[in-house]
Parts: C-alpha cells; structure tokens; sequence
C-alpha cells in the first residue's frame, strides 16, 4: 500500500495543477496531450489497486515515473504559468502576485526536474536601452522571490526582451498593462 | 538687402550666441543655426542639362536635399519662365539682377555628360548677390550611381553656404524590424545588411572611423554583446555574460563602452576591441545603461535609477565625481553627447510622451524639440547641427526622423518602411 501514497500524490497534484490553471489561457494544442497524460497515469494505478501488491514491476515503476514527471512537465507547461505585472518604470513584485510566484514555486518543488526561464517585459513608453535593463531587474525580482521560497538559483535563467518584444500590440493603458510583466517558461 | 549685409548680421549673431565657437574661415556664412532661429538662404536650381534633354530627374533631387537639409528655400520652377531656362550656365549668359529680383541668393546650374555607363555633372553655384562664381566643381559616377552624385553635390552647396558639409550623402545605420541591422543613403537608395542573423538585436554603434560594429543580439538565445569588424567580416569581441549587455559607446576608434546588468549591481566597462583589456569605468546597485562620453573624453554621461527612476548623471574621469544632470520629471534616459561637446540630447517623459531634449553638459537649459509620440535614440550628426532619431505616433510604425538641433525642420526617412529603430550615421 506504501506505493500507492505517491501515485495519489501525483494525481492530486494533477488535479491541483489542472485547477490552478485558467483553462481560456490553455493553448489550443496543448490540451489533449496533458488529458493524454493524465490518463496514462491514472489508468495503470487503478489497475494495481486491482491486481493486489507485489505485481507492479521496478521497471514499470520507472516508466509510470518517467510518465508522471512528463504529465507534471506538460500542465506547467500548459499554461498553469500565470504571468506576474508591473507598475511604470517599477521592478517590485506587487503583493497581488506573490500567490501567483508562490504557486509557481510548489510546482516547481513538485517538479524537481524542471527549469524555469523568466522572461522580463516592458511597456513601449520607455527608452529600448533603459527598457532593456529594466526587463532584467523584473525578471530578477521573480527569481530572487522563488529562490527565497526555496528554489535552487540554479534552476532558473532570467532573459530580458525589454520592450522589443510586447504580448499585446496597441498604444493603449490597458495593452502597456498587459506588456509590463514577467512570462515564464518551463523547460 | 545685400549678402555682405548679411554676413555682418550673421557674424554679429554668431559671436553673440555661441561666443567660443568660431566659423570656418573660407565660408559664406549666411546664417548660424547655433542662435536660437535664422533664416533659410533662397537658392534656384534651373532643370540641369545635358547635351539634347533636360535631366531634370537630377536637379529635382537636389532640390529635394537642398529642402530636406532645412537651411534652404528652394525657389519653384513656375518662378522661372523661359528666359531664365534658357540662359547658360557661365557666368556671362546670367542676368544675375533678373534672378535678384525674384528673391534668390544662391543659384546653382550644371551640365550632364554621359558615356557609356557613367556620369559626370560640372555644376557651377553663383552668388546671386554680387555676381560672383562660389563654386565650380566636377562630380563623376557610374550611371546607376547618379543619386550619390547629386547628394554629394548637395553637401559641397551646403558647405559652402553655411561652413559645414551636410549630411544628404551620408549613409544612415539603423535596426530594421528589429530583427538585423542596416545601412542605406539617407534617401532609402542602397540599402543594405550588415547583420543576417534575423534574430532581436539592438544598440547597433558604428566606431569611428567606420571599421568596427558593436551590438547585442539574441542569436545565442540571450542577449550577448558582440563587435564585428565590417571590413575583414569577422567578429573580434564578445561578451556573453549571463545578464543585460547593451548600450554601446565608443570612446575612440578601438574602446568600446558598454554596460552590464546582473544581480544586485550594473557596471559600465570599456574595453579595447583589439587587446580585449577590459576596465571597470563605473560599478552600482540597480541600473546602469547608455554611456555616452564628452569629445575630449573627460566625461562620461549615463543613465542611472539610483534615486528612483532614470535619470542622466555625469562622471568626472579624472576626480570620480558622478553628479545628477536631470532634475526634470522623473523619467530621463539615452542620453547623447553633441560632437563639439556643447549639447546633450536625451530623451524625456513628458505628461504619457517621449520627448526627445537637449541640455547643456551641467544640466542647465534644458529644452524638449518633439511634440509628442515615443521618441528614442537621439544621436548627433557627425557636424553637431542635426539630431537624427526615432518617432513613433498614434497607431503608425516606428521610423527614422532627423530634425536640426533646435528642433527645426523634422523630417521622416524613407528608407525601407519596416519598423526602424535605432539609427546612426556612418562615420
């Protein structure tokens, strides 16, 4: 039965990454390879519930983990990443978002393997150069953050796109809203 | 009023406003653009001519610089009726009073010759004033290469009107779509990369004397600072630090200056491309970006949020005093030092816009030369009359503008007609 505690971790987990995650913000061909996913792992626990202990294998172990990890892996990487924002010309993490870094972090922790790259975004309404440097602070402000929840520093790369490369076009408050953040990526 | 009137005029202005600033000695100086407004000179330029046809072609583009250089008025062809078409190009067949009456100063006429495939222009330019012959100079190119000819003749007629070559034959360098750098005539014609990588790139800084280019490209997956040499087309630097590289300077034909961002600290390093020595110029907490040095490189210019937002601070080479220069709103950045080290261009956030502005070297008599949009990266002309940039308004692509340093006569490039940032003249 000890066996069986971890397999349930990692559908709780699951369940929790496929919560935490918006599903409008899915991308579109993502989703059936992470329900694929899921029920990869969940197909086989249920059948070693039926078999009794003792018959699953050390190899079959290691493949439901190798699967596991990938399913864990695939709904980061599916859009359980929320971006963080900023305010004008600021590289402070807003309280309102220290959930969203916290979230990040247990996922991370949950997913030993992964590595994360900050990409850090600025709006159009600055200098390219200075904008650039700013990127870099913002994109430093959420890793220090996540190597404060426990997350070797090793782990994460920081890249900074400045203003070059915005989210949303337009020349409006709410698209500069949109474009001062910092988007993660899982590798 | 006479030309020699205006020269004494002009003269009396000039002293009076730039004081340590002498003209060039040879030169007609008709007006000085250093005072706060002058007055463009009013120049004809009847249809050039070659032996059967008119080349109009040819002299409607140097119309066409003479206008965009701002220190003209180019007088209209419907001015001109016949008898002045038809007159020749020696000084004995021009009815110099004729011309003076319809207001012009400056005439300039030319002949076309062409063999096989090249050109050859003689152009004479007249001082309508007191009759007298400025200028009378030969210029030659292959047929395909007439353009150039034409711009080259502009900038000896600017020359020679205001004491300064201008700018119409240069090449401009610039960041096309963000994606590669480039380098055309400053009418668009001959365009050109430099770099092919199509990746994010930015900060492209030409050296000197034209043999170095430094950048930072994304083409390894981070930003990296890279500096090639265009001549032998091989990269002789790079510093692929983790971290922010940008904002390159050069403080002569072989240092670069450039800045780092990582961690808790920036550093402006210079490092000469050649020997790759490498020094510490300047080390902080926060930001520190876009190095820009005074001609006789006592100062280094930069941008700093060490008391909040950007602002523009200066350090002393020889004592290590660093003082802020911008005490207005609180967004102040790119900053450029003008070639004769009397101006500072720089941008500013102004009530939602970037302004592009100018103050003095200790931050005093600061004036915004915009109205409004994102405008960036000011850089000098090579003769400190022009600010060359970038403008961007309402919902319109980022394109190149150069305006002169009082923020008179604007004008949009057309170059490629992609987005284009960044822009630089080749030395």
């Amino acid at each position: 039965m000890k066996r069986i505690v971890p397999w349930c971790a990692a559908i709780a987990l699951l369940l929790l990454c496929g919560c935490a995650s918006k599903p409008a913000s899915t991308p579109v061909g993502q989703g059936p390879s992470q329900e694929a996913g899921a029920g990869k792992t969940g197909g086989p626990a249920v059948e070693s519930q039926k078999g009794g202990e003792g018959t699953i294998s050390e190899e079959d172990l290691a493949k439901k983990e190798a699967e596991r990890r990938r399913a864990a892996e695939e709904a980061m990487k599916a859009g359980g990443l929320t971006d963080i924002y900023f305010e004008f010309d600021s590289y402070v993490v807003r309280p309102d978002d220290i959930p969203v870094l916290t979230d990040l972090a247990a996922k991370l922790n949950a997913n030993q393997t992964a590595k994360l790259t900050v990409e850090g975004h600025c709006d159009e309404r600055g200098s390219t150069e200075y904008n650039l440097a700013l990127g870099q602070k913002r994109a430093e402000a959420a890793k220090d953050y996540l190597v404060k929840l426990g997350i070797s520093d090793k782990r994460i790369k920081v890249v900074s796109y400045g203003k070059e490369a915005p989210l949303v076009p337009g020349h409006t408050e709410e698209a500069w809203a949109k474009n001062r953040r910092d988007h993660f990526v899982v590798q | 009023m006479g030309t020699s009137k205006w020269i004494l005029i002009c003269l009396a202005v000039t002293i009076a406003w730039v004081g340590g600033i002498t003209g060039t000695g040879s030169a007609k100086v008709y007006y000085d653009i250093y005072g706060q407004s002058y007055r463009r000179i009013t120049i004809a330029i009847p249809p050039f001519m070659s032996a059967d046809k008119e080349r109009s072609e040819m002299s409607d583009l140097l119309a066409q610089d003479l206008d965009m250089s701002g220190f003209f008025v180019v007088a209209p062809r419907s001015m001109m009726d016949q008898a002045f078409l038809s007159e020749g190009v020696d000084r004995k067949s021009i009815r110099f009073d004729q011309w003076q009456s319809l207001g012009v100063e400056l005439l300039c006429k030319a002949t076309v010759e062409e063999k096989e495939n090249a050109v050859s222009l003689s152009a004479y330019l007249y001082d309508v004033g007191d009759s007298s012959l400025s200028f009378a100079k030969k210029f030659g190119a292959a047929s395909e290469d007439w353009r150039r000819m034409i711009h080259r003749l502009a900038d000896e007629i600017i020359l020679q009107a205001t004491g300064e070559k201008g700018i119409m034959s240069s090449r401009i360098l610039f960041v096309e779509g963000r994606r590669d750098v480039y380098v055309s005539d400053f009418d668009g014609g001959g365009a050109r990369k430099l770099t092919n990588y199509n990746k994010l790139i930015v900060s492209p800084s030409i050296s000197p004397d034209g043999k170095y280019l430094a950048f930072t490209s994304y083409r390894e997956g981070k930003p990296c600072l890279y500096v090639s040499d265009l001549d032998a087309n091989r990269e002789v630097f790079a510093d692929k630090e983790d971290g922010m590289t940008i904002g390159a300077a050069w403080m002569d034909r072989r240092t670069l200056a450039y800045s780092h961002t990582a961690g808790r600290y920036s550093t402006i390093y210079s490092v000469n491309v050649e020997t790759k020595d490498r020094k510490v110029l300047l080390k902080k907490e926060g930001i520190l970006t876009s190095p820009t040095f005074s001609p006789d490189g006592t100062k280094m210019v930069f941008v700093s949020d060490m008391y909040g937002g950007p602002n523009i601070f200066v350090k002393d080479m020889a004592t290590g005093e660093v003082k802020r220069l911008s005490y207005f709103g609180n967004y102040n950045t790119s900053p450029a030092f003008s070639p004769k080290g009397d101006l500072i261009a720089f941008v500013s956030k102004t009530e939602g816009a970037l302004e592009i502005c100018v103050m003095r070297p200790d931050g005093s008599d600061a004036r915004v030369l915009t109205d409004g949009g994102v405008n960036d990266s000011p850089r000098f002309s090579p003769c400190g009359r022009y600010i060359i940039y970038s403008s961007q308004k309402g919902s319109g692509k980022t394109q190149i503008y150069f305006m002169l340093r009082n923020g008179d006569n604007k004008r949009a490039l057309k170059l490629i007609g992609n987005e284009e940032t960044q822009p630089g003249l080749m030395p």
